[in-house]
């Protein structure tokens, strides 16, 4: 049996579900963190999310059937409470999620826990531009190097599709830089 | 787009956002996390509980302190069922006690009829009347008789009942205490 398929047998066993829940934070915890942290853009509201992407993972262990694997099981999970806390919070705020990320790009500058410099700053402000779908492709591809087939099973979109995003991502980024710099 | 422009993704490090976060914080995150999670959960299914006011059994077996106490093996898990068919014999019982407490009291009553009817028709042999009386009801009290108010009505077929024997307050006061519809099931 695979490592993966141990790891979930265990988490299903109420035994050895919260030893092995340890050793399952401690594999994910860096990856989920930076693919949220790039979603929400700071540290306090993206510790807010993996907690609750952690807490949605034990609750829902005993439902997961293992069509998918557990790390695009988790990104899935992750990428789903990263968006909908944006949402919330712009809900709150009276705007949209795309204008909301907008606006809290501006904020990075006096955030303590960035230190990018301006082209990474302008960067971060050309993805914030994206439409909501292309950031998360371009994030996934650029940043994270993941596989366009793991992508497709945590997105659940084709290869096809994921490719022309990423490809038009990067053509409207290059463009920002070009109006911009 | 100039080349520039164009290499611009190329050039930067991907590796590198500009996001930090605050020192040694992924060192004990498991440890942090998994705390958080797991007393969540916990405080969850106290909620869930105390909302449904049901403690099922298989519950109480996790979320339970030990005491030291045990029950029979599957006690709990059984219980409700045997709860249940425990609950339907004491009712069948309690329904046919007072069936037959009820055709006691009716035959008893018919019986204390015909003795005074007797009584009243010769002072000859009351007391042996009497004393016949008596003895009939205590056996039917006691139980040593089984006949229904059918069998009275079979043996005393020429027998017409006096209409102005019971005064109407005291039938009323009999149809208040007794139960209409267990009479009307058992005649």
């Amino acid at each position: 049996m695979l490592d993966e398929e141990v790891l979930i047998v265990k988490l299903k066993d109420p035994l050895t579900r919260e030893a092995s829940f340890r050793t399952l934070i401690s594999t994910h915890k860096e990856r989920l963190y930076w693919h949220i942290r790039k979603i929400v853009l700071n540290h306090e509201d993206t510790d807010d999310v993996l907690q609750n992407t952690f807490m949605k993972v034990f609750k829902h262990i005993d439902g997961f059937k293992g069509e998918s694997k557990l790390f695009s099981w988790m990104y899935r999970i992750a990428t789903n409470e990263a968006l909908s806390f944006l949402n919330k919070k712009a809900k709150h705020a009276g705007t949209d999620i795309q204008s909301f990320g907008e606006q809290r790009v501006e904020n990075l500058e006096a955030d303590t826990y960035f230190d990018g410099d301006e082209i990474q700053l302008q960067l971060q402000r050309a993805i914030a531009k994206l439409p909501q779908k292309q950031q998360l492709v371009f994030n996934m591809r650029y940043f994270d190097a993941l596989k366009y087939e793991d992508m497709s099973d945590i997105l659940e979109t084709s290869v096809g599709a994921l490719k022309a995003s990423y490809h038009h991502a990067r053509k409207k980024i290059e463009l920002y830089f070009k109006n911009e710099l | 787009m100039d080349k520039k422009h164009k290499d611009i993704l190329n050039k930067l490090d991907s590796n590198s956002t500009g996001f930090t976060i605050p020192e040694g914080y992924f060192d004990d995150l498991e440890n942090s996390l998994s705390q958080k999670v797991l007393s969540n959960e916990l405080s969850d299914n106290k909620k869930a509980l105390n909302q449904l006011h049901i403690i099922r059994p298989n519950e109480l077996k996790t979320n339970r302190k030990e005491t030291g106490f045990k029950v029979p093996e599957n006690y709990l898990e059984q219980f409700e069922t045997e709860f249940d068919k425990s609950l339907e014999a004491k009712t069948a019982n309690g329904k046919a006690l007072r069936i037959r407490l009820v055709s006691m009291s009716v035959a008893a009553s018919i019986l204390l009829f015909f003795g005074i009817q007797f009584m009243n028709k010769g002072q000859q042999n009351a007391s042996q009347v009497v004393l016949q009386n008596e003895e009939i009801a205590s056996w039917v009290a006691e139980d040593l008789v089984t006949f229904d108010t059918y069998d009275i009505a079979e043996a005393f077929s020429d027998v017409e009942l006096d209409q102005t024997l019971y005064a109407d307050e005291a039938v009323n006061d009999y149809l208040d205490y007794i139960d209409i519809e267990s009479l009307i099931l058992e005649n």
